[in-house]
């Protein structure tokens, strides 16, 4: 027997794919930007904020749009090795795969985009990039310099203090866009639009304002705890719905399953 | 799927905790201000209740007449033993005088002695009538006695002596006459202030003198007049001493002492009772 709870807590399992873009005001307002800033002779664009605060899901949006009318490129994980990293920009800027045993020379590809100038413009978009080496980080300016490759980065908030303090980055990054967390009216839209999209609108109607006010207390409008707190919340639902569903209603959200949750996962402290 | 079940467990009883934290809250809050104000409302009943007290004190205090009245002191028989209040370490039992007999004895032949020697040195200033003298109760070196011209030499210094005893008496009777000039002053301003302390003094100065009965009468008038003061209370219950009612002198010394817990009128009950007065 298929229960609807089960069906709903699976929208929340945090995975990054264009279909769990949620729009909302901040994230429009953010996307937009970071569409403008590729149009500018910018050679690289900072997408920094705390984890869970929507960097990498809106770097998928702007691939998944973009990547029909620009050449542009998504590394959704990072690349540690330097030699598999360049291997990855060989392969993406000349379309062919580097034969076994053979790697790529970081002053040859230099001068292969140096070439290009003028006829290409190429877009990488790199995620955790405060795992990228500084060396690393050095090529990935080397090959912005030659106004050729463009790359948009995305940083934890707490690691970008040290990374932009180096020199390198200063004079290099020209945009920055802080990503923050969702304020409760933001959240109350994600919510809603989330589970309206898949279809669940009267399990959303049910969800009021308070409901969201203190899940919002508990997650501060992170997106990636939010997400997690109402798979948790979900699945105590898919149970009582299973085992004992006269404890639920369909009526009125549970705060019970709310602190039942809030307490599963550690906000709250019995 | 999560261990519900366990979970639910887990919620009851943080709500219990969350209930009982609030009530915690709650009933402190409500008792926070009424504990205040109850140690506030104590404070100030035991502020007016000594208060009161020190005034009920100095009201029960009353004036020698009357608590003689109350007391039926003439009535009472010669008391045998008095229990008074006892406090730690404050003893008011009798104290029984102890004389030695032979000390006493000692004194009154030397004096007697010293007497004798003064009169035969006045008339003979024999070295042998001053052995003798002296020979009963001193063992003086030989080396010691004085030769004929000392004694010659001392004989001039004893009526030297008696010259300046003789304008020392005279002294004493100009004293005597300021004492009287005194009684006579006080008398005076008593008359036109009529406060307790020209009675006090008066009863003060009788007393001295050896007019017990009219110390005793002025002691009585300055109590009267303020019934609080120690002395008139002391000085009142010395005359009466004095003048053999020491049984009345005691009756009304402890009355006062149970109002009053002075330790000058515990000494005096005490002296009293032991016939040191």
């Amino acid at each position: 027997m298929s229960s609807k709870f089960e069906a709903i807590k699976n929208i929340f399992v945090d995975t990054v794919d264009k279909d769990s873009y949620v729009e909302l005001e901040s994230t429009t307002y953010n996307y937009k930007i970071l569409v403008s800033s590729l149009d500018k002779p910018l050679k690289m664009v900072l997408l920094f904020g705390k984890p869970g605060t929507g960097k990498s899901m809106l770097l998928n949006k702007l691939y998944h749009n973009l990547k029909k009318s620009r050449e542009i490129h998504y590394f959704d994980a990072p690349i540690l090795s330097e030699k598999e990293f360049l291997r990855r920009i060989y392969e993406s800027i000349s379309g062919q795969n580097l034969p076994h045993n053979m790697r790529v020379n970081f002053d040859g590809l230099l001068r292969f985009c140096q070439n290009l100038k003028g006829k290409r413009e190429i877009v990488f978009l790199l995620d955790e990039c405060q795992l990228y080496s500084e060396a690393l980080m050095e090529k990935i300016r080397l090959l912005s310099d030659t106004r050729v490759i463009k790359f948009i980065i995305t940083l934890h908030k707490t690691e970008n203090e040290d990374v932009i303090a180096k020199e390198h980055f200063k004079t290099r990054i020209w945009e920055v866009i802080e990503m923050s967390n969702a304020n409760e009216y933001d959240l109350e839209r994600y919510i809603q639009k989330k589970m309206i999209k898949n279809g669940f609108m009267e399990i959303a109607n049910i969800i009021h304002k308070k409901d969201v006010k203190y899940i919002h207390k508990q997650t501060n409008g992170n997106f990636r705890e939010t997400n997690k707190y109402l798979y948790t919340i979900f699945d105590i639902y898919e149970y009582y719905e299973r085992h004992e569903p006269h404890k639920i209603s369909d009526k009125k959200f549970s705060k019970k399953i709310l602190e039942m949750a809030a307490l599963r996962l550690g906000y709250l402290h019995g | 799927m999560v261990n519900t079940r366990q979970l639910e467990k887990k919620w009851y009883k943080y709500k219990i905790k969350k209930i009982f934290s609030v009530l915690a809250l709650l009933l402190f809050l409500i008792l926070l201000p009424l504990g205040a104000y109850y140690s506030y409302t104590q404070y100030v009943e035991k502020k007016n209740k000594s208060a009161f007290e020190e005034k009920e004190v100095l009201k029960n205090i009353k004036p020698i007449n009357q608590v003689m009245k109350t007391e039926n002191i003439n009535k009472i028989e010669p008391i045998e033993r008095v229990e008074l209040p006892k406090k730690e370490g404050v003893s008011l039992e009798p104290v029984i005088p102890i004389i030695d007999m032979e000390k006493e004895e000692r004194k009154k032949s030397n004096v007697i002695s010293h007497k004798k020697h003064h009169v035969v040195s006045r008339k003979k200033t024999h070295p042998t009538s001053h052995k003798k003298s002296t020979s009963k109760h001193v063992k003086a070196k030989r080396s010691a006695y004085l030769t004929k011209n000392e004694l010659v030499k001392n004989k001039n210094k004893l009526v030297k002596n008696n010259n300046v005893l003789d304008s020392r008496k005279l002294k004493k009777i100009n004293m005597t006459t300021t004492s009287v000039n005194y009684i006579e002053t006080i008398k005076k301003k008593f008359i036109s202030t009529k406060k307790p302390r020209e009675a006090l003094l008066l009863a003060k100065a009788y007393y001295a003198k050896g007019a017990y009965s009219k110390a005793e009468e002025w002691a009585l008038r300055a109590n009267k007049l303020n019934s609080t003061s120690d002395d008139s209370w002391l000085l009142f219950a010395k005359s009466k001493a004095k003048l053999g009612k020491r049984d009345e002198a005691l009756k009304i010394l402890i009355s006062y002492y149970r109002k009053s817990h002075s330790s000058k009128v515990k000494a005096l009950i005490e002296k009293i009772k032991a016939g040191r007065l």
